[in-house]
């Protein structure tokens, strides 16, 4: 008996063993699997067999380059945050990610990316110094930009009336009561939210101070966030929660292209898609950044600390700096590549006259200034060579800001401590209000289960007292016929369970003394069988 | 060779190694993480967070008021259409049942999709905007587990002896007191264990309520799933054990009280 367990047990563990490495993925012909993880439709892939595919493209390459086989998997992430949990909690062995900027400075306090070398990332130098050595990664230590943009209002322009398209408070209108979608993304919404909610103070200081002061002003405000502050932009989400149409991620941008909702918090990115496809469905659909300042965020390539592959890691990002290919995943994805090159640039002015007509004139050397506003001799040389003018470019607002938004839009940084805090606020903004149907009903099932507990324990109470009432009554003796025909009852009953009992003893006897019997024969079949 | 017997008892062998990874491990996970805050120590915090933080006991009250509507509804619904189908003049071969189990088959999440646009589809037709949000909830939720009320019900009464409201006729009882006196009490076993299955995953549900409710209707399932997201396991696990207390409370009730009707032999009130 025990020599068959052992065999059943070491068939598990070779079933074990045998399944184990199927699933880890260990390939024994050497091709090496670089995992990238990313938000999903965040690069080009094919569809069909002989499209353009970045990632096919770099496997080539690769293989080309070095003649070590590589094989990309793509791993997609619904929301930062759960990506983060992700690499941090399960210790995930991704050997790119591409997290927000406000992510990049989280995952840099908890000592979860490897630094880069950027001398193996030499294509680091299409990048503009606007986009590099940020405050969330200074010197580039960690991370190099991918694609970058701002966050603003996608509107119908059909629909909405011109003098409401003012500052961040078309958000909050009552005009377009069950129009309005905001972001389900509590670190966009609280930053729209705190500027909303200030937006007084901010203008009256826009009056006297200069840009820069007026940055590090706004840049206090939003990212210093205290019990006070977020007790104000409760008041407001919360005002503004009861003309809302949805609360959204994704989906918003499909609901503004079926002329479902009419405003709509977005990301540049996602405004580029929607006002396309909607003018396909013949929607009139606009994007601006408020001018009292927002947000100017960063998506970044970082090598996470667990990851396995950082040389192929740091090939690949270089490979997604290139120019070329640059270009391709900004006309998949549509969102603006961080990569400057002529061809970029050419392809973000590619415009019809209509559009043109429209545009104004604005100057893009910001781009080339660094973070203490000094322009770049290199850069500018650079766009001498490509014979475009930076400083006279027609280029639409949702695709490139221009200067004077972009002094006034600041980056965000992680909640930190305060991240429960600030999730506490959040679900106070999305409770339901406590209908009186829910109270009423709550009071009522609250009453029944004490009525319920109350009464069980009140007949509990009742029977022993009435059994030893009844028990009293017997010792005392009193002779009434009530009481002897009780106690004669009692005696049968005891009796009679007093029989049944023994016959029960008697035939689980019986049984037992059969079932030894069956078990002779059963082994004896058995060995027989064994036998043979 | 030595005596051999494969015992029966190996059979659950694979299922119980299945059950204590993925059930009892989890679980124990769950309840450490509960009774822990975010330092690691010991500590009942998250559970008195539960009663004064003032947002999710609120949303624990409209969470148990909606899956009780939605079961109430499912009852009213669901208990014709059993009765229906167990009469053996229109469900002849089961047909009719198929086609109620029919949708049961498709995807939860497909459908509760389907039903999102099948309401914009009729919001344009008839020229209505629909507000997404409590309303929309509750119907997604009595689309979704309408069934589960409806195949308890009809396999008690398929089951039962038609003799009974045979005599209940012949003894003078109109058609609705026989409903009423006889196949209703008869019926209790199913209507209960009809009731739990709609009311439990009603109680923890979150993504109907997300699609359906455009994000707006903020259930505990919802604030559990936001807890979870947003790094705080804590909390989150305590709910979830919150959550589980009161479905393991109605579970025993059901079983105390089916327990009861069936010593007495499906007993009449």
């Amino acid at each position: 008996m025990k020599k068959k367990s052992v065999i059943l047990i070491m068939l598990v563990l070779l079933l074990a063993l045998t399944i184990i490495p199927a699933l880890s993925g260990c390939n024994s012909n050497k091709v090496i699997v670089l995992k990238v993880y990313n938000a999903q439709d965040y690069i080009q892939e094919g569809e069909d067999e002989g499209d353009e595919d970045v990632l096919k493209d770099f496997e080539v390459y690769y293989e080309e380059l070095t003649g070590q086989k590589v094989r990309v998997q793509y791993d997609t992430f619904d929301t930062l945050e759960r990506a983060y949990t992700i690499i941090n909690k399960r210790k995930a062995d991704y050997d790119v990610f591409c997290p927000s900027d406000y992510i990049i400075e989280k995952m840099k306090k908890a000592d979860l990316l490897t630094p880069l070398n950027l001398n193996k990332i030499p294509n680091i130098e299409n990048i503009p110094p606007y986009l590099l050595d940020r405050d969330f990664d200074r010197n580039n230590e960690y991370s190099v930009p991918y694609m970058w943009g701002t966050l603003g209002i996608l509107y119908n322009a059909d629909q909405i009336s011109e003098e409401d398209i003012k500052g961040w408070d078309l958000l909050w209108n009552a005009k377009y009561k069950n129009d309005i979608l905001m972001k389900d993304s509590i670190r966009d919404s609280v930053f729209i939210a705190t500027i909303y909610a200030y937006r007084e103070e901010l203008a009256e200081f826009n009056k006297t101070a200069t840009p820069e002061k007026y940055r590090e002003k706004l840049n206090d405000l939003v990212n210093n966030i205290t019990p006070e502050k977020l007790a104000t932009v409760e008041k407001e989400l919360r005002e503004q929660y009861n003309i809302l149409y949805a609360y959204e991620v994704d989906s918003g941008k499909d609901s503004m292209i079926n002329g479902e909702a009419l405003i709509n918090l977005a990301w540049s990115g996602d405004a580029v898609w929607a006002i396309e496809e909607a003018a396909n469905n013949g929607i009139n659909l606009d994007y601006y950044i408020p001018e009292e300042g927002s947000n100017v965020w960063f998506d970044n390539w970082v090598i996470p600390k667990y990851a396995k592959n950082v040389d192929i890691a740091h090939e690949f990002i270089n490979f997604i700096c290139r120019p070329d290919i640059a270009v391709r995943n900004m006309d998949y994805i549509g969102y603006t590549t961080a990569v400057l090159s002529q061809e970029s640039i050419e392809y973000m002015t590619d415009l019809d006259d209509e559009t043109l007509a429209t545009l104004d004139e604005n100057d893009y050397t910001y781009l080339f200034e660094n973070r203490d506003g000094v322009l770049n001799d290199s850069w500018l040389q650079k766009a001498t060579e490509w014979g475009i003018d930076f400083t006279a470019l027609k280029i639409p607002e949702v695709v490139l800001p221009s200067k004077d938004k972009t002094e006034n839009c600041v980056e965000m940084t992680d909640f930190g401590e305060k991240q429960d805090m600030v999730v506490k606020m959040w679900t106070r903004v999305k409770a339901l209000p406590l209908g009186l149907e829910v109270k009423i009903f709550s009071i009522c099932l609250a009453i029944a289960i004490v009525g319920i507990i109350a009464y069980s324990i009140y007949k509990k109470v009742e029977k022993k007292k009435l059994v030893a009432g009844k028990i009293e009554q017997l010792d005392n003796g009193n002779n009434t016929t009530q009481n002897n025909i009780f106690k004669t009852y009692i005696q049968k009953t005891k009796d009679f369970a007093g029989k049944v009992k023994s016959k029960i003893t008697n035939l689980k006897k019986a049984n037992t003394k059969t079932k030894d019997i069956d078990k002779e024969n059963i082994s004896e079949t058995d060995s027989d069988n064994t036998q043979n | 060779m030595k005596k051999f017997t494969i015992k029966r008892k190996y059979l659950a062998f694979p299922y119980a190694i299945f059950m204590l990874l993925f059930v009892l491990l989890p679980l124990a996970l769950i309840v450490f993480y509960a009774f822990t805050n975010a330092d690691g120590s010991i500590s009942l915090e998250n559970f008195i967070n539960f009663f004064t933080d003032g947002v999710t006991f609120n949303s624990f009250l409209d969470s148990i008021w909606i899956a009780f509507i939605t079961t109430v509804i499912c009852f009213a619904l669901g208990f014709p259409v059993a009765y229906i189908l167990a009469n053996k003049k229109y469900n002849r071969n089961k047909t009719l049942f198929l086609l109620f189990l029919l949708p049961m088959w498709i995807n939860f999440l497909l459908r509760t999709i389907a039903t999102r646009a099948m309401f914009e589809a009729f919001g344009s037709w008839l020229n209505i905007t629909i507000n997404f949000g409590k309303g929309t909830t509750i119907f997604g939720m009595v689309y979704n587990f309408l069934p589960f009320m409806i195949i308890p019900i009809y396999s008690t009464l398929s089951s039962l002896d038609k003799s009974y409201t045979e005599a209940a006729l012949d003894l003078g009882a109109t058609p609705t007191k026989v409903i009423t006196r006889v196949i209703l009490p008869l019926a209790i076993p199913g209507i209960i264990s009809g009731i739990t299955m709609v009311f439990m995953p009603t109680l923890s549900t979150f993504v109907i309520s997300d699609l359906l409710g455009n994000n707006l209707v903020q259930l505990l399932g919802n604030i559990i799933n936001l807890e979870f997201t947003q790094n705080s396991w804590n909390y989150g696990s305590a709910l979830s054990i919150i959550l589980l207390l009161l479905m393991g409370i109605t579970m025993f009730i059901e079983k105390k009280y089916n327990n009861k009707t069936q010593t007495a032999g499906g007993r009449i009130w």
